[in-house]
């Protein structure tokens, strides 16, 4: 089987499984991000090799492309970044679950890095004062830790439980005991 | 002791209710409830919001009245400890009704809803947002000279009739926290393992309902079904002969109350533990619990909206 025979088999799956439309769609998609947009069709050998070691756009500038309102942009240029800098959904797992929440689902094929196209389609469609929300929380958005949730209640406790003693063993400690808990 | 003819394994749990999003009765309200601690309830109640914000479409509220905050914390995650921190307004707020005089107001000042509440998911325009609890929740009914038991149900009533769905979190042990779930919902949903001490949650619980039902004849609350958690190890062992025992035991009591069991069984993974704790690298076969939620939300009348795929 020749290799034009290979790729027509191939590309006969796609189709057959999402049709033509949504193959195009796809295809046009990836075109817009591995920047290949400008290259000649049908292409040779040559062309190929080149496509294959243009860089590939990053988030950042993937964002930078985004039309719409000065803040808007703004706004998705700074998730892009953090998502870069691994503190916007810092797996693949945390993608999933962004789109699936949005209703949407990620292949299992695609990796973190592969995944930003996705997740772009979604930011665009989200307000602008969600966004920067989105920004502002990531620090917080990772999985839960005990240690900083142990001080929160500790902190907390001593305004809104005075006269109970600590566990510590700190000197503040009255006679009374506890409040019984339900 | 009254048997239903159908093995109660197999019985569909169904309830008459009408499936539409646009709820002309106002939201399905659901407690989730077990005498006993550590059957799942938090974990149960946040995957079921979940589900029902992501594939069903709904726009839900999840209510923590457990003073362990087990909801708030899988939901709010690290935004928890700065909630704390922060001292802003909690479930224990709902209950007392105004928001106490604080560094920046230094008089009480009305209670307002959106205050209140956490936006842990939005799209368009559903949200999926938690009311959180506080450790210091039960002391704070505990000082009460007459806490009302009634006051949650009258807050949702006025400032929750869009929602679609409203799941509240129960803490384990009888309480004036139990009456005020039950005033406030007409659903109730109970998780039980298959182990002794799990069930003997059931005739506590049973006789619980009771009693609010003879005090509250005017309040309708049924019990929606019960879900085994813990049921199986998917692909391995099962448990064997005294995990066999108590699973005869509880859909004997459940029989014996007249409530259905879900034909689907959450399985033993340690994903859940995971995601409880906002850690999505790992599921495992957690996915299995959307087979049950399915289940549970045809059996209330929750409609379906499928999920849109990406690629």
């Amino acid at each position: 089987m020749s290799r034009d025979d290979l790729l027509g088999r191939l590309v006969g799956v796609l189709v057959d499984e999402w049709g033509l439309a949504r193959v195009r769609q796809a295809v046009a998609s990836l075109e817009d991000t591995a920047g290949l947009a400008s290259a000649q069709r049908p292409g040779g050998a040559r062309q190929s090799h080149d496509a294959r070691t243009r860089r590939k756009p990053s988030p950042t500038d993937l964002a930078r492309r985004v039309h719409g309102p000065t803040a808007l942009k703004s706004a998705i240029e700074e998730l892009a970044r953090l998502f870069e800098a691994k503190l916007f959904l810092q797996s693949v797992g945390d993608v999933r679950h962004f789109l699936e929440m949005r209703g949407k689902e990620l292949p299992a094929s695609i990796s973190r890095s592969e995944s930003f196209p996705k997740i772009l389609e979604e930011l665009v469609d989200i307000p602008v004062d969600q966004l920067r929300e989105i920004a502002r929380k990531t620090e917080l958005s990772g999985p839960s830790e005990l240690a900083p949730l142990s001080n929160a209640i500790r902190t907390a406790g001593a305004s809104l439980r005075p006269e109970v003693a600590h566990e510590s063993g700190d000197n503040s400690a009255t006679s009374e005991p506890p409040p019984k808990r339900s | 002791m009254y048997l239903r003819p159908s093995s109660p394994r197999r019985r569909m749990c169904s309830h008459p209710r009408k499936a539409t999003m646009a709820r002309k009765g106002g939201p399905l309200c659901v407690c989730v409830i077990n005498m006993k601690g550590g059957v799942g309830k938090s974990t149960i109640a946040a995957l079921l919001a979940r589900y029902a914000f992501r594939s069903r479409r709904a726009d839900v509220l999840a209510i923590d009245l457990d003073p362990q905050a087990n909801l708030s914390q899988a939901f709010m995650r690290g935004s928890y400890s700065a909630f704390l921190q922060e001292q802003r307004p909690s479930i224990v707020e709902v209950f007392n009704g105004y928001r106490p005089p604080s560094a920046t107001a230094t008089a009480p000042s009305p209670l307002d809803s959106e205050e209140v509440v956490h936006t842990i998911y939005e799209v368009q325009e559903r949200t999926l947002q938690l009311i959180p609890s506080r450790f210091d929740f039960s002391d704070n009914l505990t000082a009460a000279i007459r806490p009302d038991p009634k006051v949650l149900a009258n807050f949702l009533a006025h400032h929750f009739r869009h929602k679609d769905l409203i799941i509240i979190d129960c803490a384990p042990t009888e309480s004036i926290l139990t009456h005020a779930a039950y005033h406030a919902s007409g659903l109730v949903l109970v998780p039980v393992k298959p182990e002794f001490f799990a069930t003997v949650g059931f005739p506590l619980l049973r006789e619980s309902l009771r009693q609010f039902r003879s005090i509250n004849r005017g309040h309708r609350i049924s019990v929606a079904g019960v879900v085994i958690n813990n049921a199986f190890y998917d692909g391995g062992n099962d448990g064997g002969p005294e995990k066999a025992r108590a699973l005869r035991e509880i859909r004997a009591e459940a029989a014996a109350n007249s409530w259905c069991v879900f034909e689907n069984e959450i399985p033993f993974s340690r994903g859940f533990p995971k995601l409880m704790r906002g850690d999505n690298s790992y599921s495992g076969n957690s996915y299995m619990f959307y087979n049950f939620a399915a289940e549970f939300f045809e059996s209330i009348g929750l409609s379906t909206a499928p999920l849109q795929n990406v690629a």
